[in-house]
């Protein structure tokens, strides 16, 4: 009997959630009482929450288009290839063609460690509806 | 040859739909993009 794998539930997804409100505290309350600026309140934090905050948004319209197959929780290759595409775009398309945006590569790193811990919290939440106590 | 013209068609019209998901997929993500970038 297969063993029923965990759906995916995008704008419903806990780690979107989380981080999406992190992102709006962040914006809306941490960054306009700042004295000083703080590379990490400024920069590096909205860069680390952008894939598990933007990556679900861009699945679901994927599939709703119907390029993806399944409801399955991010794939590695497709959490590597958006983070790839992303640092082309903002860290060097942005910055040097639209005059927009800041070329820092460590903001890459920083997509990149956002990227993996949050598809680390997807596997991770794959493997629990996996387990047989979780089957239909 | 002229039997295997509806398969023929099938496939062509399989990957002209997958090419057009793709072209869809792309012009969602420059647009996406852009967003991001212009308003975040």
């Amino acid at each position: 009997m297969p063993v029923k794998k965990g759906r995916f539930g995008y704008w419903r997804d806990p780690v979107f959630l989380v981080c999406l409100t992190a992102y709006v505290i962040n914006r809306e309350l941490i960054k306009p009482n700042l004295h000083h600026y703080s590379a990490f309140f400024d920069g590096h934090l909205n860069d680390t929450l952008f894939v598990p905050v933007a990556l679900p948004v861009y699945l679901l319209a994927y599939r709703l288009i119907g390029l993806r197959p399944d409801d399955e929780p991010p794939r590695f290759w497709e959490m590597a290839l958006h983070v790839a595409v992303w640092s082309l775009f903002f860290k060097w398309f942005g910055p040097f063609t639209l005059r927009r945006g800041v070329a820092d590569p460590v903001d890459i790193g920083c997509f990149l460690a956002g990227g993996i811990v949050a598809w680390l919290l997807w596997q991770r939440g794959a493997c629990f509806h996996a387990l047989p106590s979780n089957k239909a | 040859m002229l039997q295997d013209l509806p398969n023929l068609t099938g496939a062509a019209g399989t990957w002209f739909v997958l090419a057009g998901k793709i072209v869809a997929a792309m012009g969602f993500m420059a647009a996406a993009n852009l967003v991001v970038l212009y308003a975040c």
